[in-house]
């Protein structure tokens, strides 16, 4: 079966945002919304061995996720490949999965002509062309893989064996997305 | 997180409501408040869909709620479903009271009491939430149970004994009314559960406080040193430990020892309001001379309706630390 | 318009950039087809390839216009930015159709920084500006005219804007090198004859990379894949930098140095270097000066102090031979600089040896050193070589030393310089600006000049690529070199060059007191600065501080016109107070520019420019190393023609020469952009485009790597390092002032001091200087001396009490590129305040918690930017952002708030400089307290004040014809 999903590999990301903003331009993301954050962990350690890496945080594309259980509509759903999707003809606003989401990746636009849950797709329309998500193509580290997890001798599969891999705090929602850090210590659970 | 103020007074109202069904299906499994239960049911509904049309605020479309019962797994489905099995229940129950079927009217309120047994759970139960480990806990439920029981009890009993007042004036020398009247053993059993409600929606906020202290992942954020010493230290001793539960506790305690022993010295009642209140310690000390000393004069009447007062303020700032602590468990993200 | 469709041609647009890469091969005619498809393939969709001009790494990108409006804008990945781009390029589009942009000329009606202007015809504009520059020029002198461009947009239009200005004899400008880059740009052009320190370092085969102060993330973002994979390698990467940035978190190895104490540790690393095995003792040998005896000032003041020419040693001796010992044969020798055969010793005997006779000794081997580097004696003087004075110079500089200058771990900085050597001749080094803000940029690129020399890293595998190689071989500073090789130089240009010395902002710089280490033990003492006048910049005259004070104050003479292009100074150069103090003095100002700036609206006529990418060009990577990045031209094309009557930067240079009847000797761009593309006549066909339009089809050209050429030999070795194309083994050190024309001061003359400058040749002898004759003239001394900024703990202990912390600026932000992108919704929401870095245990002591908006203030000014609480940072350290303006607030508010978080307020302009370059310092002392008022008023403070950004529609741009001036969005006035 295919599980799409995203691996980025931390030693690579400079936190230089171009995810969160093309990622603005892909998918017509307004103001004040973000699907893809770029956080600062660190520096930490006691000086001058200091250590510090850039954790990009969006749609974890959980296995198990939470948002699509609490969502009263249906909105939310998990397709076939594993990209969870907000359905918006759907979607009354009741944000219940902003809630229920572990990462804060869920926005609510209040603006007037959305009043709907916004979030990362994985670029879902791109992959239906077979292309990449925008942030994986344009992203300047070359730090992010999207591909599906299940088959060995994608790149993604063969990320994760290279690396040292951790996850994003799982309380059973089972995030789908991998991150790759060897140089520094993880600081999020796992 | 942010106070997420529809879904609070939602449920603030969705408790007391379910507090008053439930102290009138009690009342009608022991065949009493046939005077108030009218007006008690009546209230419950508003309540109710008050709380109903608040919680509409939270959505983004409203036009589309019809999809709500999209997911029945959810808990936000389930919730609407309970809401709309209580508010039918008390609607049936408000227009059957009016009339004399005492088989069926029974019968609904029993309904509309297990409906309101249920619908605080239940809407309790929906922000149970892996990711928010303060939340995601039994407690919660029991909690917005518990303090709901607190409130409508304790505003049920208030209003019981307001009508009993009121009703002794105007029937006076009216033996046709007296049918209407209240009875000494309503006041009673209203005494009983507002005591009763009182001890329930102080147990369940301890319990849920003890929740907060020993829930998993722990974090700064969401830390029992933030009630404590913290920036939630004010509203948590203030408004939650004095006014939420001390304060409640001291009132229909003080109620009740007038109804039952009405000629007892008021000074007995000041004292136990010194003794609840001592508890907490130097905030409490000046709020509570003032306290006692109204306290010592009030009536029955007066000490119900200031404790639902309490209870209110009590359970409103408990969920507003409720959302303050709800942070999540990648609270790195924040 | 169909998705559809937008996607074929968006593939076609891929085909043909593949094909780019294989354009230089036979296959250059497969795909013509394909590129006209690309242009016909809709008429409402088109998917154009072209780069990005929004920081120095000019990434390739696509445009996908829909309706003639740029809707998109994706990487190219067969280029190489592989197809990766930042956040920066994304947000072209807000600022092409931003609501600040100019797109018509406009006459300011209203006081200086009112904000009033009415629109104009480019006619009328040109006309006024004609009549009122002449009669400035005519009444005042035509040196009393600035003019300035910035880092701006290309360095093509800025061949256009300096042309046009020099052949009509103006002097001053505010400069934009002597803030980064040029300054030692042009030192090493004088020691080498190439740049190497930002650009040439080639990580792809490297072992080992030392990175000075730079940024992985401030420009040209691909530099990172380099260092990664490198790492991924093995190579290990060592960061200095006095902030825990993204390079340092990367990096192998951080060396959190004391800001300004940069020399001491590379001091210590050519002593570690020179005392080590791997010294390159053959390249210092054969390749540089180093052999050369050196004419030493004795204690009476005889000598002349520069290296010794025969003709100082005896009567009649020739002044190109340059005598050395011979070891191989116990002789004296010569080395011959005659070249240009002037002096009798050229054609083949030119950069040889030669006995006393006259005769080649094909098998010298010139000695380093003297009998114990004491000196050897010839006719009854004794010489120490050039080696011997930078041996005795450098070796007191131990690890030790500059452990206790740069306050860090000795054991850190030698296993940093053990990273270094045992990597090289395989090891590189990069560096970013920082470094170049100080007093002695001249200085310090030497000492990097010599480090990466002696090292043995130029022109190897992995080390420093030197000599810059262009794709065609013809690089921009053709434009002007190519007129002046023909004699086309104007009359004005030529006799305000020989008067510069009375025509110069900068002739009384120098002579301050400044703060000098002595080398032997290590004190610092105050010692007089040299009179340098600015010489090695090249530029006839000025830099910002300089110019300012001839604005202001009318020293040394009053500016009364000023031409300003993709600049803005107020914002950029130190004293800004004061800045706008000279501008409001002026009698003419014109201002050419995308946006409404504060500087701008100072000026008296505003030209609206171009945005990069409403334009042709030939573009590069200025960032980019190594092959095939520093190789490479690449097409930036229009996605549409200029909003409005916006014009190009270079189209407006020469449409306003010929209102002034200067000659540009390019009939227009397109006639220049066809000589660059073309290249010199040996250029082998696949490289050589027939012409602009052929280059547009091929999208880019890749050059060939020299070395490649030769079989692998450094370049110096088979002479491409050569620009006058006799492909002699060595160096080609730059004439002094080439670029500008001439400089005002040569030796020979009477420095205002009274001090006679002894008169004798520049040399120009084809070997590297590691000792610069030009850097004991015009600089801080011949060799690279460590000289303590002129604010820190250490030079002004006077104002530690007050001021306790050491202050520094600059440091990149990956959101903007210098004053750029504050008015872009995008990057404004990634990056929206003003940042100030402050160690958590030193803001703990000042209850200063995070987002605190704080004042930083030193003994001039203060400023107010929002904290941020970070270990990146020592605890008695602050760094703030440069650059910052509100474009939300009006004109009538502080220049669209140009003066509340502007890190150049901060400064005071009174030197020292760098007598050399110009060059100033942007650091110093501060204390730091909580802003009780909080932020700026009238700033964007959420994402929806951030609204007023947001690109104007088609429609709003069809109706506003900017009649009454730009309608500059005001925050809240929507």
């Amino acid at each position: 079966m295919t599980r799409h999903t995203m691996a980025i590999d931390l030693d690579s990301c400079i936190g230089c945002h171009s995810c969160a903003v093309v990622c603005k331009q892909e998918n017509n993301v307004g103001l004040g919304t973000f699907y893809s954050k770029v956080l600062t962990i660190g520096p930490s350690g006691t000086y001058p061995d200091l250590e510090m890496y850039y954790l990009p945080v969006a749609c974890q594309h959980c296995d198990n996720p939470q948002c699509v259980s609490v969502c009263p509509t249906g909105a939310s759903y998990k397709r076939e490949d594993g990209i969870v999707l907000v359905d918006h003809s759907k979607c009354v606003g009741c944000q219940y999965c902003v809630m229920a989401c572990p990462y804060g990746v869920r926005t609510y636009d209040a603006s007037k002509d959305k009043g709907v849950i916004e979030k990362c797709t994985l670029c879902a329309h791109l992959v239906d062309d077979g292309k990449e998500p925008a942030c994986v193509r344009h992203c300047p580290g070359q730090a992010r893989v999207f591909g599906d997890i299940d088959d060995p001798e994608s790149k993604i599969s063969q990320l994760i064996v290279k690396k040292k891999t951790h996850k994003l705090t799982d309380v059973g929602n089972h995030p789908s997305v991998t991150f790759g850090l060897d140089k520094c210590e993880w600081k999020g659970g796992e | 997180m942010a106070v997420q103020w529809p879904l609070l007074i939602f449920s603030v109202l969705l408790g007391a409501s379910s507090g008053i069904l439930i102290f009138l299906g009690i009342g009608e499994i022991k065949g009493k408040f046939k005077s108030v239960r009218f007006a008690l049911a009546l209230t419950a509904l508003i309540l109710l869909a008050i709380g109903g049309c608040a919680s509409a605020l939270h959505l983004g479309h409203i036009d589309r709620a019809f999809y709500i019962l999209g997911n029945m797994g959810s808990g936000l489905s389930k919730e609407l479903f309970a809401v709309a099995f209580v508010g039918i229940m008390t609607l049936i129950y408000v227009i059957l009271s009016r009339k004399d079927y005492p088989g069926p009217t029974k019968a609904f309120g029993i309904l509309a009491m297990i409906g309101a047994i249920v619908l605080p759970i239940v809407a309790g139960a929906s922000y149970m939430m892996p990711a928010r480990p303060a939340w995601d806990s039994f407690t919660l439920p029991l909690m917005f149970l518990g303090t709901g029981i607190g409130m409508g009890f304790v505003l049920a009993a208030a209003f019981v004994f307001t009508k009993a007042d009121s009703a002794k004036k105007e029937t006076e020398g009216d033996t046709a009314k007296t049918a209407l009247l209240v009875t000494e053993d309503d006041k009673k059993l209203a005494m009983t559960l507002a005591l009763v409600g009182v001890v329930c929606s102080v147990a369940v906020m301890l319990i849920y406080v003890i929740w907060i202290a020993m829930a998993p992942h722990p974090d700064p954020s969401r830390s029992m040193m933030r009630l404590a010493g913290g920036d939630l230290a004010v509203a948590f001793w203030v408004c939650v430990v004095l006014i939420g539960m001390a304060g409640p506790l001291a009132l229909v305690w003080k109620a009740n020892k007038d109804m039952t022993h009405p000629v007892a010295d008021n000074a007995d009642a000041a004292d136990g309001a010194v003794i609840a209140g001592a508890q907490d310690g130097a905030a409490v000390a000046i709020a509570t001379p003032a306290a006692a000393k109204k306290a010592a004069n009030v009536t029955p009447v007066t000490a119900l309706w200031a404790s639902l007062a309490c209870l209110v303020v009590g359970s409103v700032v408990l969920r507003v630390i409720m959302y303050a602590v709800a942070t999540s468990v990648e609270q790195l993200i924040y | 318009m169909s998705l559809k469709l937008s996607r074929r041609s968006f593939i076609k647009a891929s085909a043909v950039a593949s094909a780019s890469a294989l354009v230089l091969g036979a296959t250059e005619t497969a795909f013509a087809d394909e590129v006209d498809a690309v242009e016909v393939a809709s008429d409402d969709v088109q998917v154009i390839p072209s780069a990005c001009r929004q920081c120095y790494g000019r990434c390739a990108l696509f445009g996908t216009v829909e309706n003639g409006r740029l809707t998109k804008v994706e990487g190219n990945p067969d280029l190489f930015s592989e197809g990766t781009l930042c956040g920066r390029a994304f947000a072209i589009p807000q600022e092409l159709y931003n609501p600040t942009r100019v797109r018509y000329p406009q006459r300011r009606v209203g006081e200086k920084g009112s904000g009033q202007w009415k629109r104009i015809s480019w006619e009328e504009a040109y006309q006024e500006a004609a009549d009122k520059f002449t009669e400035i020029g005519e009444n005042y002198g035509w040196h009393t005219i600035a003019h300035q461009y910035g880092t701006g947009r290309d360095m093509l239009q800025f061949q256009a804007i300096n042309k046009l200005w020099l052949e009509l004899g103006s002097t001053a400008t505010f400069g934009v090198g002597n803030l980064c880059w040029v300054g030692s740009y042009f030192t090493s052009q004088r020691l080498y004859g190439d740049e190497t320190q930002y650009t040439g370092w080639d990580g792809n085969n490297t072992d080992a990379i030392l990175i000075w102060c730079r940024q992985e993330r401030s420009r040209g973002y691909y530099d990172w894949l380099t260092v990664k994979r490198a790492q991924e390698r093995g190579a290990k990467v060592v960061c200095v930098d006095p902030r825990f940035t993204c390079t340092a978190s990367k990096a192998d190895l951080w060396l959190p140095i004391r800001p300004g104490s940069d020399m001491a540790l590379v001091l210590a690393f050519i002593n570690e270097i020179i005392h080590s095995e791997k010294c390159a003792t053959d390249f210092a040998r054969y390749y540089t000066n180093a052999p050369f005896f050196i004419d030493e000032k004795d204690e009476q003041g005889n000598g002349t102090g520069y290296q010794l020419r025969q003709s100082m040693m005896q009567e009649g001796g020739n002044v190109e031979l340059y005598p050395a010992w011979d070891e191989a044969h116990d002789q004296l020798i010569f080395w011959s600089g005659d070249w240009q055969n002037k002096s009798g010793v050229g054609g083949p005997k030119a950069f040889q040896w030669l006995d006393a006779n006259g005769n080649i000794v094909a098998d010298a081997v010139p000695a380093l050193t003297t009998p114990d580097g004491k000196g050897r004696e010839i006719n009854g003087k004794t010489y120490r070589t050039s080696w011997d004075i930078l041996v005795e110079h450098v070796t007191p500089w131990t690890i030790e030393r500059a452990a206790e200058f740069c306050e860090l771990d000795p054991e850190r900085i030698q296993e940093a310089i053990n990273i270094y050597i045992d990597a090289s001749p395989h090891a590189c080094f990069t560096r970013g600006q920082k470094v170049e803000f100080s007093i002695n940029t001249s200085g310090i690129s030497q000492a990097f000049t010599i480090m990466m020399a002696l090292a043995g890293n130029f022109d190897t595998k992995g080390g420093q690529n030197i000599g810059r190689e262009p794709a065609t071989g013809y690089d921009s500073f053709m434009f002007d070199v190519v007129p002046n090789q023909q004699g086309r130089m104007g009359a004005r240009r030529k006799q305000t060059a020989m008067n510069i010395k009375k025509l110069s902002v900068c002739q009384n710089t120098g002579y301050q007191q400044i703060l000098q280490a002595d080398d032997a033990t290590g004190e610092l003492r105050e010692v007089t600065q040299n009179s340098g006048g600015q010489v090695i910049y090249g530029q006839q005259g000025g830099f910002g501080a300089v110019t300012t004070k001839a604005m202001a104050k009318g020293e040394p003479f009053q500016i009364h016109g000023y031409w300003q292009q993709t600049s803005e100074p107020i914002l950029s150069i130190e004293g800004s107070k004061e800045i706008i103090e000279g501008l409001k003095n002026l009698d003419f100002f014109v201002n050419v520019d995308i946006f409404m700036t504060p500087s701008g609206e100072l000026a008296d006529i505003i030209l609206p420019a171009a945005h990069p990418n409403e334009v042709d060009r030939v573009e590069w990577a200025h960032s980019g190393h190594g092959y095939p990045t520093s190789h490479t031209y690449l097409i930036r094309q229009p996605f549409h023609a200029p909003l409005g009557e916006a014009k190009d930067d270079m189209d407006i240079c020469f449409e306003f020469a010929k209102y002034m009847d200067v000659d540009m000797f390019w009939k227009d761009k397109y006639e220049f952009f066809d000589y660059m593309v073309k290249g010199p006549a040996t250029l082998p066909p696949q490289l050589s485009c027939a012409s602009f339009e052929d280059f547009r089809n091929r999208i880019s050209v890749t050059g060939v790597q020299m070395t490649d050429v030769r079989g692998g030999k450094p370049k110096y070795e088979t002479g491409f390092m050569r620009k006058t194309s006799d492909f002699r083994p060595g160096f080609n050190t730059m004439y002094r002032g080439n670029k500008m024309g001439s400089v005002y001061r040569f030796p020979g003359t009477t420095l205002p001091d009274g001090t006679q400058i002894p008169a004798h040749p520049q040399s120009d002898n084809g070997k590297m200087e590691l000792w610069s004759e030009d850097l004991l003239l015009y600089g801080n001394g011949p060799l690279p001396m460590y000289i303590e900024p002129p604010i820190t703990k250490v030079s002004r202990e006077d104002l530690v009490e007050e001021y306790p912390y050491t202050l520094i600026t600059g440091g990149r932000s990956h959101a903007f590129f210098h004053t750029e992108y504050r008015n872009s919704p995008w990057m404004r929401e990634v990056h929206m305040f003003p940042t100030m870095d402050i160690n958590p245990e030193t803001a703990a002591k000042l209850g200063i918690e995070q987002d605190d908006w704080c004042w930083i203030e030193t003994y001039v000014d203060r400023i107010r930017q929002r904290a941020n609480l970070t270990d990146a940072i020592k605890p008695d350290t602050i760094h703030v952002e440069h650059d910052w303006w509100f474009p939300e607030r009006a004109a009538t508010d502080d220049l669209h708030g140009a003066l509340d978080a502007n890190c150049n307020i901060l400064f005071e302009n009174n030197g020292p400089y760098d007598p050399a370059v110009g060059t100033d310092n942007f650091g110093g002392l501060c204390k730091v307290y909580k802003a009780s008022e909080g932020a700026p008023d009238n700033i964007c403070m959420t994402s929806e004040d951030l609204r007023i950004f947001l690109p104007l529609t088609r429609e709003q741009l069809a109706q506003d014809t900017q009649d009454n001036g730009v309608d500059m969005p005001i925050k809240g006035g929507m």
